[in-house]
This record gives C-alpha cells, sequence and structure tokens, in this order.
C-alpha cells in the first residue's frame, strides 16, 4: 500500500428532499488499499458510491479519484475508475465477447490492445469458457463475473464495489475475495460494500462505518475496536475449587473490570494491549492459580459493526 | 476462478493456423469497425439478432414477393403495356413506410428508453463515450435498419421502374421523403426517449409517440398516394422552384433533427457541463438558415403578407424558445466557468450562450429583434428595387414592431414569475412553459371577459383596454391600423422597454460570472497527456 491519495470524499454531502443521504463524509483511500464500507440499509454507501462514479452529483462537498473532481472533470475520472453497480442490466441478443468488446470499444480501445484486454479479462474473471454464451442466460454470480470484467477492461487504478458479493455461492465469495486482494496486490485502490462483514474483514485493510449518512468509525478493526470497546474481553478455566481464589485475585488487579464467573469459567474485562494480556497471564501462574484455559476474544467486524451502528433507518 | 494471471500483462502470441477466407474478412471488418461508433457496432449486432427486425425484415419480403405477385396477376394481361407501375408502387409504398415510418422511430425510442429502465445506461455513461456518441450512435443504427429495409425492397421498386406510369424522380423522391420524414422522427424519438426516466411517464410518453408516429406516417402516406400514385402525376422536376423548395424543405429537416439530437445530448449529458450552450447555438443557426430560405423566397415571391406570415413564425419560435430558456437556472459549475471568456469583446458576444433565464430571455429577445431588423432592411430593400409588388409601409412595420413587443413583455413577465419562485422552489424548464401558455391564454382572455361583461354579452368593439391581448391587437395592426388607438402601441413600446429594463436589474450575478482557474492537477494531466505543447497564450479578443 502506497501513500498516493486515489479516492478522497471531502466534506461530501448528498440530499434529496429533506432527507440527507450522505452527511459530511470525508475519508481517503490509497493506492493498493482495500477500503470496506459498511452500514446498515439506507445509510448512503451506494449514494456516495455513484457520486464517486460520476452517475450523480453532490449537494456540497466533493470528491476525488485521483485528484479529479467528480463534480467537474468527470470524463477525467471515468478514465480512471471501474465501477460495478449493485445493480447491473445486460444486453439482449449480445453475448460475453461482445458485451466486452462493446465496453472495451466504449473505453476507446482500439485493434490489438482490445483484444488483448478483453481476453485477460475473460481469464482473470473465469468467463473464457462463456465467451460465446448470451449474457441474459448467464448466473447471477457469472454475471458479477462479467461485471467485474467491464470495470477491469480499461485497467483503471481505482474500483469501487457496489455489494460485489451479494448473491454469490460460498466459492464464488472465496474466488472473488482473492480476485480482490490480487487487484490490490496490483496497486489499485479499492471501496467494497457488502453486507457480509466476516468477508469484507478478511479481504480489506480498513473499514468505514456509515449510518444515517454520517461516518461513524473508520481503520482496521482493531484501531475501531480500540475506540469504541477499549478492553477484550477475556475467558479463563480454573481447575476445581480454584474459582473464587481466581476471582478474587483478578478483582484486586488494575485494568481489570466485570469479574464473573460460572461453575469453573472465569470472564472478566482487561484493559490493554496484547503484551499487557500475556503478562497477566504469566503473573496469574506466578499468583499460583490454577489454569487450564486462558484465551482473548478477539472483537469481530460484526461486533463493531454492532457496537457502533444503532440499526436507524432515515 | 482466479488464476494467477496479470490481466493486463503483455499478451504472448499463440501459435494460429492459417486463416480462411472467412476469418481474414471477419478481421479486415473488425478492424474498419473501429472508426464506427462504439454504440452503433453494438446495436446493429443486437437488432440484427433480435426477433423484432428477424420478423419485420421476412414479413417486409414475404408481403413484397407477394403483393409482387398479386399485382401482376390482378393487371393481367395489361401488364405490359398498361401503366401500373403506380399501383405495384402504392403497394410497396405502404409496405416499405410501416417499418420505416413506425417500427424504426419506435425502436429507436424503445433502444434508448430500455437502457435507462435495464440500468444498462448507467453504466454506459461512466464510459468515455460522450453524451454525443451514445445519440448519435442510436440514430446511426436506425438509419442503418432503414437502409436493410430499402436494400430488401429495392428488387420490387426496381420492378416497378420496368413498368409503365412512374418516372424515375418520382419515385426517387416519394423514397428520399419517406426517409427523410423517417429520419426527423427518430430524432425526436430518442429526444422523447431522453425526457424522463420514470417507468410510468416512459409509459405515456410511449403511447404519446406511438400516436405522433401514427398521424405523421397517415399524413404522408395519404400525401403520397393523393399527390402522386392515385393522380399519376409525376414530379415538377423542370418547374424553376423544384430545387430550391427541395432544399429548403431538406434543410429544415436537418436543422430539425440537430435539433432534436443536441437537446437529446444535452439531456443525458453530465450535470455540470453546458448543457445550454449547444442548444443556443442549434437556434441561431436555425436562425441563419431560415432567414436564408426567407430572403431566397422573398426576392422570388415578393408578396406584402410573406413577411409579416414568417415573422409571426419567427416570433413564435423564439417565444417558444425564450420559454424554455428562462426557467434556466443561473448557476454555472466550476467546469463551465472554466471555458467563459475574459475580455470585453468575447463577454458581450458570449454571455448570451451561458445557461442562465436572463441570459436566456436576452438571447431569445435580441434574436427576434434581429429578424425585425433584417426583415425591415429587406422589405425597404425589395420595395426600392423590387417589382413593385412589395411595399413597406406603416402597418407592416407596426405588426412586426408590436410583436416584438409583445414577445419582450410576455417573456419577461414569465420569467420574472419564475425568478421569484426559485426563492422556494426548484422550477424546471416545463413549468417556465406552462407559466408562459397560462400568461398568454389570461392576456387575452382577461380584458376580452372584462369587456364582454362590461358590454352585457354582447361582442365587444376593440379598445385600449385590449392591450394585453396579443391576438387581437395584432389582428387589428395587420388588417386595419392600429394607431387609430395610439394608446395602445405607446403602452406596448413603454411595457417592452420597463420590462427589459426590469431584466436587466435582475440578471446582474448572470452577468458578473467570471472564469475560473484550471485545477492543477487537470492542468499536469494534460501535460502529461501532451508533452510538446503548451498553454496557448491568449492572443484574440474572442477568448
Amino acid at each position: 500500500m502506497s501513500d498516493q491519495t486515489m479516492i478522497e470524499l471531502r466534506r461530501l454531502h448528498r440530499t434529496f428532499g429533506r432527507t440527507h443521504a450522505v452527511n459530511d463524509i470525508s475519508f481517503e483511500v490509497y493506492a493498493g488499499e482495500v477500503l470496506g464500507y459498511i452500514g446498515p440499509n439506507g445509510a448512503g454507501k451506494t449514494t456516495s458510491m455513484r457520486i464517486l462514479s460520476t452517475l450523480d452529483i453532490p449537494s456540497r462537498g466533493d470528491a476525488y479519484i485521483d485528484g479529479f473532481s467528480v463534480l467537474n472533470d468527470p470524463d477525467r475520472v471515468r478514465c480512471r475508475l471501474g465501477f460495478m453497480p449493485d445493480a447491473y442490466g445486460t444486453y439482449a441478443n449480445v453475448n460475453c465477447h461482445e458485451y466486452l468488446d462493446f465496453f472495451a470499444r466504449s473505453y476507446g480501445l482500439l485493434g490489438p490492445d482490445r483484444d488483448r484486454a478483453i481476453r485477460r479479462v475473460m481469464a482473470f474473471t473465469g468467463l473464457d469458457v462463456l465467451a460465446d454464451k448470451p449474457t441474459r442466460g448467464l448466473s447471477k454470480g457469472m454475471k458479477q463475473r462479467l461485471c467485474l470484467g467491464r470495470a477491469l477492461l480499461h485497467d483503471p487504478p481505482v474500483l469501487v464495489l457496489d455489494e460485489p458479493a451479494a448473491g454469490l455461492d460460498p466459492r464464488a465469495r472465496i474466488e472473488l475475495r482473492e480476485m480482490i486482494r490480487n487487484l490490490a496486490s496490483q496497486g489499485k485502490a479499492l471501496l467494497i460494500s457488502s453486507h457480509i462483514l466476516t468477508e469484507l474483514a478478511e479481504m480489506c485493510d480498513r473499514v468505514a462505518i456509515i449510518e444515517r449518512g454520517c461516518l461513524l468509525a473508520m481503520g482496521t478493526v482493531e484501531e475501531i475496536q480500540r475506540k469504541v470497546r477499549p478492553h477484550r474481553e477475556v475467558v479463563a478455566r480454573t481447575l476445581p475449587g480454584a474459582t473464587e481464589a481466581a476471582c478474587q485475585w483478578l478483582a484486586g488487579q488494575a485494568g481489570i473490570s466485570n469479574v464473573q464467573a460460572v461453575e469453573q469459567v472465569i470472564r472478566f474485562a482487561h484493559q490493554g494491549t496484547e503484551e499487557d494480556e500475556a503478562n497477566l497471564l504469566r503473573e496469574m501462574i506466578l499468583a499460583g492459580l490454577r489454569l487450564s484455559e486462558f484465551a482473548s476474544h478477539a472483537i469481530s467486524l460484526e461486533d463493531v459493526f454492532m457496537h457502533v451502528t444503532r440499526g436507524e433507518v432515515q | 476462478m482466479a488464476q494467477e494471471i496479470s490481466p493486463f500483462a503483455p499478451a504472448e502470441r499463440p501459435a494460429l493456423a492459417p486463416d480462411s477466407f472467412w476469418q481474414q474478412m471477419d478481421r479486415r471488418l473488425n478492424r474498419w469497425s473501429e472508426w464506427l461508433n462504439p454504440i452503433l457496432v453494438k446495436e446493429a449486432r443486437q437488432a440484427f439478432k433480435s426477433n423484432q427486425f428477424l420478423i419485420t425484415f421476412l414479413l417486409l419480403l414475404v408481403f413484397g414477393w407477394a403483393w409482387s405477385i398479386i399485382g401482376v396477376v390482378a393487371q393481367m394481361p395489361h401488364v405490359q403495356f398498361g401503366s401500373g407501375a403506380s399501383v405495384l408502387l402504392g403497394g410497396y409504398f405502404l409496405i416499405l413506410a410501416l417499418p420505416i415510418l413506425l417500427v424504426i422511430p419506435f425502436s429507436a425510442f424503445r433502444s434508448l428508453a430500455a437502457e435507462r429502465e435495464d440500468g444498462t445506461f448507467e453504466i454506459l455513461s461512466i464510459t468515455t463515450l460522450t453524451a454525443r456518441q451514445i445519440v448519435l450512435g442510436k440514430l446511426a443504427s436506425a438509419v442503418l435498419q432503414m437502409m436493410v429495409y430499402y436494400s430488401a425492397l429495392s428488387p420490387c421498386i426496381a420492378f416497378t421502374y420496368l413498368l409503365r406510369g412512374m418516372d424515375v424522380v418520382t419515385i426517387g423522391v416519394i423514397l428520399f421523403y419517406t426517409f427523410v420524414i423517417s429520419l426527423v422522427l427518430c430524432c425526436f424519438s430518442l429526444l422523447v426517449a431522453t425526457l424522463t426516466r420514470s417507468r410510468h411517464w416512459q409509459v405515456l410518453l410511449s403511447v404519446g409517440l406511438v400516436l405522433v408516429l401514427f398521424v405523421v406516417g397517415f399524413i404522408w402516406i395519404m400525401s403520397v398516394f393523393e399527390g402522386f400514385l392515385d393522380s399519376g402525376l409525376s414530379m415538377p422536376v423542370h418547374e424553376p422552384e423544384f430545387w430550391p423548395v427541395n432544399w429548403t424543405l431538406v434543410t429544415g429537416a436537418v436543422a430539425l433533427c440537430v435539433l432534436f439530437v443536441v437537446i437529446a445530448q444535452g439531456q443525458i449529458s453530465f450535470a455540470s457541463d453546458n448543457r445550454s450552450g449547444p442548444i443556443r447555438r442549434v437556434l441561431l443557426l436555425h436562425q441563419f438558415v431560415t432567414l436564408a430560405w426567407i430572403t431566397y423566397w422573398q426576392v422570388t415571391i415578393q408578396e406584402e403578407e410573406y413577411l409579416m406570415v414568417m415573422f409571426g413564425f419567427a416570433a413564435a419560435y423564439w417565444m417558444l424558445a425564450g420559454s424554455l430558456l428562462t426557467g434556466e437556472s443561473a448557476r454555472l459549475s466550476p467546469r463551465v466557468k472554466r471555458q467563459l471568456p475574459q475580455t470585453w469583446v468575447g463577454r458581450m458576444l458570449f454571455t448570451w450562450f451561458n445557461p442562465g433565464s436572463g441570459t436566456g430571455y436576452v438571447f431569445a429577445v435580441v434574436n427576434l429583434l434581429a429578424v425585425l431588423v433584417y426583415f425591415l432592411v429587406m422589405g425597404y430593400a425589395t420595395t426600392v428595387f423590387g417589382n413593385g409588388r412589395f411595399n413597406a409601409d406603416a402597418k407592416w412595420l407596426s405588426f412586426m414592431l408590436l410583436t416584438w413587443c409583445y414577445v419582450t413583455i410576455y417573456l419577461g413577465i414569465s420569467r420574472l414569475i419564475v425568478y421569484s419562485l426559485r426563492s422556494y422552489i426548484r422550477p424546471n424548464l416545463f413549468l417556465s412553459l406552462v407559466i408562459n401558455i397560462l400568461l398568454a391564454i389570461l392576456g387575452c382572455a382577461f380584458p376580452f371577459l372584462v369587456e364582454l361583461l362590461i358590454n352585457g354579452f354582447t361582442p365587444p368593439e376593440y379598445t385600449p383596454l385590449q392591450f394585453t391581448n396579443w391576438i387581437w391587437t395584432l389582428v387589428i395592426t395587420g388588417d386595419k391600423d392600429i394607431w387609430s388607438h395610439p394608446v395602445v402601441p405607446i403602452l406596448l413600446f413603454v411595457g417592452a422597454g420597463f420590462v427589459g429594463l426590469l431584466q436587466l436589474l435582475t440578471m446582474q450575478q448572470e452577468l458578473w460570472q467570471s472564469r475560473a482557474m484550471t485545477p492543477l492537477r487537470v492542468t499536469q494531466d494534460d501535460a502529461a497527456k501532451h508533452p510538446s505543447s503548451h498553454e496557448p497564450e491568449r492572443s484574440d479578443p474572442w477568448d
């Protein structure tokens, strides 16, 4: 990941009547970075992605792709951006090769460049075996590959993917994840929205959480976790008869709270880093507490999401 | 599916077997198609594989051949020496007119409307294709289909020419104008397809469009049958007016097509683009083309009423155009501001091409004034140098001046209404048009009803109270002498001046727009694309 800013939202606003679909959102995505864009339905993800893709205009603020304003230089933005919308149509009486050929021509690719781009994109998305198949007869997963292929045809440095994994079977999702990591390793900046948070957590370098048009949190999952829940939940199991002593010992330690015991299992909140946790374990053993298990629960993206958002719609 | 292949690594050349003739031909055609509009290539591929085209084409062929047999059999045994060409051509014309005047324009409409309904238009609009390429690609595809249909029936039409009763010029002119009308209808259909994205409005518009296509098609078919096929008349190709009339019609049709295409492309272009400027340029082009033909026909005809009627058309044209232009918002995007002229001369001449209700008002009113001045010069020149049939007099001059005053006043008042509404709502062009129409109706109906009430429902005589009644006042001006009621022209002159002054006071923001700087990133990008070129220095007064 480099520090070259490829996507920048600067105080972006979009209103529809009285509804504030996007409300003062600012963030940046760097080259080679995958940013997960998450939020409940109606949070403003698609609206901001449509603005980035020059399909809509902001009411206030601006967005930039590789330094070009989407509002004032849409033609330059379009050369540098591949967009995969959440709903995409296909043409009747057109096969996969013709579909890609048409869009390659539309992006100004001519002659051998066009043939090469189509061939490579078909190989990359696994559509080469379906070149002659009509696009209307493709399955949802195949249509999604076709749409991703279309977005990649002109080799854009920025990709905006709106719900790319929706409706895909498990194998296709794993393959999509690999493809996205592969594209990021080529230096492309990717902004991806999805409701499948486990998938996003695995493929994204950072996430941005929005709700009701406002950016609630942004950073790596760990960074957000530290901001929203500064403690880690730790579970320790003692040998029979040692539980009470362990609870008393823990209650007297700094940075530990909410100690609860159920039979031999003790749960408590620990404020500190992983290293602090390792020190705590060592001190417990040195204190003569007889532990059979000690585990801290790393907070998942789903936990972060549920903690940050309220599930409100507008 | 994910393979360890970069999609953009250089391609290796696989060893290929020698190509067959058809493969070579396919590759050659593919290379030629590089020069074509991508939309045309895609649409042609789609159209030629579609059931609609297949069925229409087959029906055309079947009906064409069936009519050939029926027509010949029905005229036996005189077919070899009788004049049966018009009967056969009538049948072929009907068979051709249906797809050309109805199916193809409607397909053009559906082709663009379906892109917007299916969501494919969005992915199309984020490519590097311009709005103009999209509209022209759709139009070119329609023209291609027309060519195919014409080709399919060309053997039958050639057969008609072999029979007696129709000359080749008449056949050619009928087919040519059918093509021209279809072209205009296709442009109109594409414009209609861009008017709304809402599905229910699209349905309503499509019904309206079908009605328009039927009416226009019916009128043209009936005209051809009445004018040529039933009467057996030929084109008066040796008449001196034949070519000028045809050139007038063709240039008019082309100008109309250009206007429809420019409006359609404005409708689908990006929001921060200058949508109004190109339309205004086309309106100006219309003005020049029309004035050129009016001049030619004035020299030829030299009738008194001719210029008055033509000025009436010009006033209606600028009233309609002005109604739409005065509904525009004056907010210019930084993108548009980068192109604004900077010099005094440039600003004075080209500010009126910027989007905005005030500039739109001045553009319409000044253009009509230019027509008036030109007609004045032409009228007096004809009086002096003409054949004596034309005499420029006060009645003729008063009619044009008062018509201009009415346009200035009504457009100005409606602009002020739209201008004040802008604080509360976001008025669009349609609202502005409706306000203009309502004002024009009220201006006539209100004083008339008032006088009707005063006179106890007996038809009133014309009085100065009717000065807002533009229909009655202009009829009086054209027929009699409006100067018998001198207060009316005086009121109209003062009113036009006052309303015009009010416009100038409310359009300062539009006049003071200044050029925005091109961002550094854009300049850098241009420099990277064209390393040898440098920023041209301003060297002409128009920039």
